[in-house]
Formats: C-alpha cells, sequence, structure tokens
C-alpha cells in the first residue's frame, strides 16, 4: 500500500465504511505494517479531535471567556503617560481659550443679529446673554454656546451616525456555529403530525439581520389549530438542554391568517412572519409547536 | 464566592457560563503568576489554562473525575503540570517542579491534549470554507450530506475538497516542529 492508499482505507476504517470482513483484514494490516499503524493512531485522534463537536464548542467558549481574565492590565507606555500629564491639559486648555475667544469675538460682532435669531424662550438660556456676553471666567459660559445656530447643527449628526455604523458589523463565520445538531436534526427529518394534517415552514435568514418564516398548514376542517410558538435555537446542544432560546414568537395563526376552505374538508392556513435580528453566520434552528403542550409539531432550520 | 466540587463539576458538564467566568475570575491570577515568575507570558498563561480545563472537561464527561481535596487544588496542580510539559524543551523557562497528588494518568491526558491543541491550531489557520467542510466530515456526516450543506454542485467536487483540505490541514500538523516533539 502506498501512502494513499494507507490514508484512504484508514478514513474508510475511522467512518465505518468497511464490511467486518475488510475491518478484520484492515487491523490485522495495522498489526504487521507499523506505518499503517502509525498513520491509524494520528487519524484516529485527528478524527477523535476535531469531529468531537461537544469539545469543540467547549473550547470556543473557554477562548470567549479567557480574553479578559488573561488581558495585560492597561499600562500607558512613558511617551503617553507625559502625553497625559502635561501635553493633554496644555493642549485642552489652548483648544478651550480659542473656543470662549472665538465665541466672545462672535458675540462682539454680532450681538444683535444672534439674539434675534434665537426664538424666545423661557428655558434660562436668554438670562445667560446680555449684560454677561464678554464674560470668560466661566465654564457656564459654554453652556449657550450649544443653543447657538451654528454649532449644535453639526454635533448631533455625527453622534447619531456612529451607533449605525457599529451595528451594521456582522461577526465573522466560525465553522463550529455550522456543526449540525443531531437531535434537532433527527426531528426535522420527521413529519411530527398526524397523517390527516401537514405544516410546512420555509425559513431564511438574510445577512444575519433579517429573519423571515413562511408556515402553510392543512388542518382538518372541524378543528381548530391551537395556539402556537415558534422558538429558535442555536447549533449548540448545550443550548436545547438548557433551553437557551434566540427568539420565541407566539403564532397567533387565527387572526392573521387566510382561511380557505379545501376540498377535502381541511382548511389551508399560511402565514409569514419577519423580524430583524442580529445572528452571527451559523446553524439555526426553528421548533413550532403548540403553546400548551411545547410539543415540536415541526423542526426546520436556517443559516 | 467559593464553590463546592459538584457545581464547578456540573459547569464543566453543562458549559454553565457564569461558573466557568467564576473559574476564571478566581483561579486566573494565580496561573498567571506561575507562568509568568518562570519566564512565560499572559498569553501561555491563558493556553495552560485553557489546556487544564479541556483535560478536565473530558475527565468530567468521560465520568473519571476524581478531586482530591479542592477543584481548586486539582486546576492548579494540572495547570502546573500543562506548563512543565510544554515548556520542557524550552531551555529559558524554568518550569516549577513540585509535587503534587496527581494520578499518573494526568500525563497521558496532557500529552494527548498538547496534540489535540496542535491539531486545533492547524485547523483554525485553514480557510473557512475547508473548516467547514471538515468539520462536517470528522463529525461522520455523509457525503451526501456535506455536499448539501456545502452548497456544492456533486459529490466528486465535494470528495476532491475533503481531500485538499485534509492534505493540506494534515501537512501543517506533522511539519510543525511540535508535532516531532510530542510524537517522540
Amino acid at each position: 500500500m502506498n501512502q494513499k492508499d494507507i490514508q484512504q482505507q484508514t478514513e474508510h476504517y475511522l467512518r465505518g465504511e468497511m464490511t467486518e470482513t475488510e475491518r478484520s483484514n484492515f487491523l490485522n494490516a495495522a498489526q504487521q505494517n507499523p506505518a499503517l499503524a502509525d498513520e491509524l493512531a494520528f487519524q484516529q485522534q485527528l478524527f477523535r479531535e476535531l469531529g468531537d463537536t461537544e469539545k469543540q464548542q467547549f473550547v470556543a467558549q473557554l477562548a470567549s471567556l479567557s480574553g479578559a481574565f488573561f488581558s495585560a492590565p492597561t499600562a500607558a507606555s512613558p511617551v503617553l503617560r507625559s502625553i497625559s500629564k502635561f501635553i493633554l491639559p496644555i493642549v485642552g486648555a489652548g483648544i478651550l481659550i480659542s473656543i470662549l475667544g472665538w465665541y466672545v469675538l462672535t458675540r462682539q460682532q454680532q450681538p444683535a443679529s444672534v439674539e434675534s435669531a434665537r426664538p424666545p424662550d423661557s428655558n434660562g438660556v436668554a438670562m445667560m446673554d446680555g449684560p454677561n456676553v464678554h464674560r470668560v471666567d466661566s465654564t457656564v459660559a459654554m453652556h449657550p454656546m450649544a443653543t447657538t445656530p451654528a454649532l449644535p447643527d453639526k454635533t448631533p449628526s455625527t453622534a447619531v451616525e456612529r451607533p449605525a455604523a457599529s451595528t451594521s458589523t456582522v461577526p465573522a463565520a466560525d465553522p463550529v456555529d455550522f456543526v449540525p445538531n443531531a437531535y434537532w436534526e433527527g426531528l426535522a427529518a420527521r413529519k411530527l403530525v398526524g397523517s390527516d394534517r401537514s405544516i410546512r415552514a420555509n425559513a431564511r435568514l438574510s445577512g444575519g439581520k433579517k429573519l423571515t418564516l413562511k408556515i402553510n398548514m392543512e388542518w382538518p376542517g372541524g378543528e381548530t389549530p391551537a395556539p402556537m410558538v415558534v422558538s429558535f435555537y442555536s447549533n449548540k446542544d448545550q443550548d436545547r438542554t438548557a433551553a437557551t432560546l434566540l427568539k420565541q414568537v407566539t403564532l397567533e395563526l387565527l387572526s392573521q391568517v387566510s382561511d380557505d376552505p379545501a376540498s377535502n374538508g381541511k382548511k389551508s392556513y399560511s402565514l409569514e412572519y419577519s423580524a430583524g435580528v442580529n445572528w452571527k453566520p451559523g446553524l439555526y434552528y426553528y421548533v413550532i409547536s403548540f403553546e400548551k403542550d411545547a410539543q415540536p409539531i415541526l423542526v426546520g432550520k436556517l443559516r | 464566592m467559593v464553590l463546592n466540587n459538584e457545581r464547578y463539576i456540573e459547569a464543566l458538564k453543562v458549559g454553565d457560563r457564569t461558573i466557568l467566568q467564576q473559574i476564571y475570575a478566581e483561579f486566573s491570577p494565580a496561573i498567571i503568576r506561575l507562568v509568568m515568575d518562570s519566564g512565560g507570558t499572559r498569553d501561555d498563561a491563558r493556553d495552560v489554562f485553557q489546556s487544564a480545563l479541556v483535560i478536565l472537561f473530558e475527565r468530567v464527561r468521560d465520568g473519571a473525575l476524581q478531586i482530591p481535596s479542592s477543584f481548586g487544588d486539582l486546576l492548579l496542580s494540572i495547570c502546573r503540570r500543562v506548563w512543565r510539559t510544554r515548556f520542557k524543551a524550552d531551555t529559558k523557562s524554568k518550569a516549577p517542579v513540585s509535587p503534587d497528588d496527581l494520578s499518573d494518568d494526568i500525563e497521558e491526558d496532557i500529552n494527548s491534549e498538547e496534540k489535540n491543541l496542535l491539531f486545533r491550531k492547524h485547523f483554525k489557520l485553514l480557510g473557512a470554507k475547508c473548516q467547514m467542510l471538515l468539520a462536517f466530515f470528522f463529525a461522520g456526516h455523509t457525503i451526501d450530506i456535506i455536499c448539501e450543506q456545502m452548497g456544492h454542485q456533486d459529490i466528486d467536487h465535494t470528495l476532491k475538497r475533503k481531500d485538499q483540505c485534509k492534505e493540506k490541514l494534515v501537512l501543517h500538523i506533522k511539519n510543525d516542529p511540535q508535532f516531532t516533539v510530542l510524537a517522540s
């Protein structure tokens, strides 16, 4: 066997893709071939480690926790320390004096126009104008500036734009977040309602920001579907077992759906739900169940 | 607040984030001191701490964890051993050698975890698509499902990509000098 054959045979063995005879022959060969035995030991550990999704999730959790506890305490360099100790106060004082000087000059040059531009108010700002307009000795003099027409227009607009830019960041994809969850996959592959009824759903996640869910149901005509809930889970088994939901929505089905009589005595229902979310890239599951007993009637997935 | 051993074990078993944070808060300063006093860095301390917790996690999961005294003592002892093992080959470090009451098979766990760490390190260096494909593959999913999950056109393409990604991963692991040290 060449190296390629050894690797392929080992893969087949580890993935359980060999017959009993093939397995036996492979193990016998490994006992007599040290290269094969080494490759088997290596790949066995590789498969065990990287295929252990529970462990990978635990490791990822530790990695996300550790930063706060092992990062170096923030100690400024000597240069930064001298900047913060001497230069910054000087620069700050210079800026303050410039602003105050500009303010005083502006008030001296156009006292009437500024006064006339300001609507009559009763919030106490006007009290600081007039005789005190030349005053430069107090920080109190800064407050009226915020109400003059020129400056306030700029300050709020930049303050609004920054958060909007930062919230649009979507976290990077992590393969661990795409690993299928065996439990939900099992339920997703099964029909969970009786043969006299059906439920289909389609969920989409656009850019991790917009969640859309469409549900179509056929239910026996004489039976009114009970209120339902849709619960959204991550792919993590620990979230499932701890019932940690990403989102839960109550479907007010009867008040929101069209109710078209079908020919075979069933009624059809449909519902479209959409909401804004902020989910990182990953595999997610939705579980539709009746509100009263929480038994899943449909499990689906979205990414 | 000091929790009893059972609470720590349960936290490892279910990945309780709050108690894991408490473990970090309570025991990380001692590990940082231990590692930095013997020539390591904060990053070394973080890696040592994580390896020790992973070893404990696997023992808890296998039902093989025995705590001789307290959880904290056990964690710190494992950290010492991990640190000593990891930097055995580094002549600059002066890893402390002190007696502890760990069982003999802990060395085996540490060596195994060192290899696993190497696997994880090189796995993380692969491209995102390779990582995703191999995660499915190692988790035992069939090629059909992987093909569907990856959005590939056909299974042949999935098999080819799997071979390429896995070969790259194996090559990087085996070419890592640390791998030779651990294998010897």
